[in-house]
């Protein structure tokens, strides 16, 4: 349960001032492998092979777990460098200095093997110090960094469970209960890899932030944003009249040495991103799969414990352990004589002509028939216009009823004469209107509240199924035989997590990928 | 003097940060069309705080000789009326003012109850709107139906059908005068307000829907002298979520985009949390209102960015740092920011 205000507000008033522990860390070998990938990333970035802008991305993105997390200098640094070998590197290809600075990152790297992470050793000693202190304290991370974390954590607190004492997004925050300590590894910024709620500072639930950092990983200097605070002078910044006591400590930087004096990189800063690029909410689905989606897009979703399906928003209603939905129609077979659009096109074209040779008389034919609409005369232009995919017709089936009669009457379809061959035509006629509304839905061309209303009749109809399946699959599919003219399956999946921080362009948007394809997305 | 309750917490007395908002509430100035007021109210957590702010604003209110439904009372049956027999009755599509786009947010059913009496009357299609005189129908259980044209005063008993009442029946109890007292002791709260409903004053409840909304509020409890208990949602007078006849606020749900009532403007809105305030202030019906948003601000920065674009001074509003000085100190970890229309 989470805290009250009450409770939040009698936190604040006892934390006098907020006390900023800042630890920045200098390593020669480390800090040469920063600067030689940062280098091969602007070198390669306006590359015009697509190669050559992979090779950008992952020199860029590729040190971030240990710019960002306690991670030992192993076998995996060397590993890491060795996947951006894979696009050709050691060729000559990219030039001598790219080539050049690539050996020197893998050198480093090696040497790097024998030495511990100052970061590390740091971090540990810190949060033993805590734990056996007996400090309520919490680690906020990305939830992918779990893996880095949790073996550290395990070994201090004895193998005791630590899932609670980490906090993964801004949600999570919102409903943490205040701590004595919180650690951080990275810089805080407000967007991005190292993305950290303004709330850190502008709504502290914490009375001693402790941060790691790599020298050269700043924090955004606008951290702790807050819309409603009037004034952003550091003295005020912690808002609302909390005082900040910040400390730094630098470990390991000798200014003697010539290295030290080199300008370090920061990987976190925003680099020049694809133009079109907005961000992005990760969704992660099971089977290593993840979705994006816009900040505070609704996503149609189903909650088991409730039952209930809706369009929920990201972080805010949707949340790890509901399912998210997607629909996946195919074509719907009409059966009868005629194709796909015949039935469309042969009543069309006849009120087209009904309408203009007598648009007075018409128009009353289907008043007197009950077929009374505020703008009935645009309404009869808009039917009988096509659109492609959507085929524009009364939103009622009595509408079309009224509409497809009153065109019999006037000579549609004279062939058919018996009344029932005469309702099976405007049967297949509006399942044919139904069918394009679907084509459209699965194309995304249709409403909002066209898909809300076609794809929940299938569901509350498949209610029962539903729950039970979700209570045994993490992802599962329904099958769909003409059902409201939908033809195909609805696939559900389980949320893992959800996380900020990607850049994306809208054709990218909500297609279920791998994740280490939506990885290349971070911002 | 109250002690207060959140969830199971107990304080001896309201907490500083509760009392901050309902004093912002009590305080705001009277709405001034060509001064419209926004304000956006920063809270470090989730809570409960529009809840307050509308129960100070609603107190202030009570005070107000002109804060009741009454004079506009027979304009509203008439404009009801002129919905009911120029639009919804020859409407043939299940009720959709959004998708039918028809400029109405509500139907008119053309039915109106009696505060006092079972059973409704129906608007008659021989009301005169050119000399203002509604007539309804009086069904009287036979073929034969009465049309009667009642006065001003004689319409005052009845109100629109799904709408709130205008006044109390025999049976209602008034709201508690001594209750809403206690909370500003030197407020003048005038009797007949206790017994009349008021549409100017508007509650935006959260994005979740009208139940979260209550549940919310209803964990906030103030006892006063270890008599009288009762829960913040009990006490707001919306209309439905006590026992009481009349409402003391509009509650728009912004879930759903619906009124509890037929068209209001209020002069005032408060909008609980981030996706409340935006659909408000977005909204045709609260253009000339002034609108306080109350959201916690542990929101992802693109959230946060909205908000500053929307609380940000511009060629047609600016910093409105005088009323921040007149309201009462913000408490620590509340901030306040406002703007008003230049003129």
């Amino acid at each position: 349960m989470k805290s009250t205000a009450s409770c939040v507000f009698r936190f604040l008033e006892k934390v006098e001032s907020l006390h900023w522990e800042r630890y920045v860390f200098w390593q020669n070998d480390f800090n040469s492998i920063r600067t030689a990938l940062f280098s091969i990333a602007n070198l390669l970035h306006d590359s015009n092979e697509n190669s050559g802008e992979a090779i950008s991305k992952m020199a860029r993105i590729c040190l971030r777990p240990w710019l960002s997390g306690p991670r030992s200098f192993d076998q995996s640094l060397t590993d890491e460098l060795d996947e951006i070998d894979k696009f050709g590197i050691t060729s000559n290809r990219w030039g001598s200095d790219v080539m050049s600075l690539y050996v020197s990152a893998t050198r480093s790297a090696e040497k790097l093997k024998s030495i511990e992470n100052p970061l590390q050793k740091s971090f540990i000693e810190e949060l033993s110090r805590i734990v056996h202190s007996g400090y309520s304290f919490s680690i906020y991370c990305r939830n992918n960094q779990l893996e880095w974390f949790k073996p550290i954590m395990q070994k201090i607190t004895g193998g005791n469970a630590v899932d609670h004492m980490f906090v993964h997004t801004v949600a999570q925050y919102r409903k943490m209960e205040p701590v004595e300590f919180l650690f951080r590894v990275g810089p805080l910024k407000t967007s991005g890899y190292s993305c950290t709620p303004d709330a850190f500072i502008s709504a502290p639930r914490f009375k001693n932030l402790i941060q790691f950092v790599w020298c050269g990983c700043n924090d955004d200097s606008d951290f702790g944003f807050d819309p409603s605070s009037p004034s952003s002078s550091e003295e005020n910044a912690l808002g609302h009249r909390i005082r900040k006591n910040f400390r730094l400590h630098k470990i390991g930087k000798n200014e003697n040495e010539e290295i030290n004096r080199i300008e370090i990189p920061d990987e976190f800063q925003k680099s020049g991103v694809e133009s079109g690029a907005m961000p992005a909410w990760l969704v992660t689905l099971p089977s290593n799969q993840g979705i994006l989606y816009r900040p505070r897009q609704q996503v149609l979703s189903f909650e088991i414990n409730t039952g209930r399906f809706e369009r929920r928003t990201p972080f805010e209603t949707l949340q790890p352990g509901m399912f998210i939905i997607q629909t996946d129609f195919e074509s719907v077979d009409l059966g009868g004589s005629m194709k796909a659009g015949d039935y469309a096109r042969a009543w069309k074209e006849k009120l087209k002509h009904e309408h203009k040779i007598d648009t007075d008389g018409f128009e009353k034919k289907l008043v007197d028939k009950g077929l009374i609409l505020r703008k009935l005369p645009d309404s009869i232009k808009r039917w009988y216009s096509c659109v492609e995919s959507i085929l524009p017709a009364p939103g009622e089936m009595k509408h079309f009823d009224i509409l497809i009669n009153t065109l019999h009457e006037c000579g549609l379809n004279s062939e058919v004469t018996n009344k029932s061959l005469s309702d099976e035509w405007k049967n297949l006629a509006w399942k044919e209107i139904k069918q394009a509304r679907g084509e459209a839905i699965s194309e995304g061309f249709q409403e909002v509240e066209m898909i809300e209303e076609q794809i929940q009749i299938i569901l509350s109809q498949q209610h029962e199924k539903i729950i039970e399946d979700a209570k045994k699959e993490n992802i599962f599919r329904l099958q769909i035989s003409e059902n409201n003219g939908l033809c195909g399956e609805i696939k559900f999946y389980q949320i893992l997590s959800i996380e900020d921080g990607y850049l994306i362009p809208d054709e990218k948007l909500n297609a279920i990928q791998e994740l280490n394809t939506i990885e290349t997305w971070r911002d | 003097m109250f002690s207060f309750f959140e969830r199971d917490q107990g304080f001896e007395c309201i907490p500083a940060w509760a009392t901050f908002l309902m004093q912002v509430g009590y305080y705001w100035p009277k709405a001034n069309p060509g001064k419209r007021r926004i304000a956006l109210i920063s809270m470090p957590c989730d809570s409960a705080g529009a809840g307050l702010i509308a129960l100070g604003a609603m107190i202030c209110d009570l005070a107000d000789p002109q804060a009741n439904d009454v004079d506009s009372h027979y304009d509203k049956l008439l404009r009801y009326a002129f919905q009911y027999l120029k639009s919804c009755k020859q409407c043939d599509m299940a009720c959709n003012p959004i998708a039918k786009n028809c400029g109405y947010i509500k139907q008119s059913t053309g039915k109106l109850r009696s505060k006092d009496l079972r059973g409704t009357v129906e608007i008659s299609d021989q009301t005169d709107f050119t000399t203002r005189e509604i007539r309804w129908i009086v069904p009287d259980g036979r073929s034969n139906h009465c049309i009667v044209t009642p006065t001003r005063n004689y319409a005052n008993n009845y109100y629109l059908e799904n709408d709130v009442p205008l006044v109390l029946n025999k049976s209602d109890q008034e709201l508690s005068l001594n209750l809403y007292k206690s909370f500003f002791p030197g407020s003048e709260i005038l009797t007949k307000n206790l017994s009349q409903s008021f549409s100017g004053l508007c509650l935006a409840g959260r994005a979740e829907g009208a139940s979260t909304t209550r549940e919310i509020y209803s964990n906030i409890k103030f006892i006063l002298q270890k008599e009288l208990e009762v829960k913040l949602d009990q006490i707001l007078a919306v209309h439905g979520w006590s026992e009481g006849g009349v409402s003391r606020m509009a509650f728009y749900n912004p879930r759903s985009d619906s009124f509890d009532r037929h068209a209001t403007y209020p002069r005032l809105v408060v909008a609980d949390g981030y996706s409340s305030f935006l659909k408000v202030i977005h909204k045709d019906i609260f253009q000339n209102s002034d609108i306080i948003g109350v959201f916690d601000r542990c929101l992802a920065r693109e959230d946060l960015e909205v908000l500053r674009e929307l609380i940000s001074p511009n060629q047609w509003y600016e910093d409105d740092e005088e009323l921040l000085l007149n309201l009462p100190t913000n408490t620590l970890g509340i901030s306040v920011k406002i703007i008003k229309r230049r003129g």
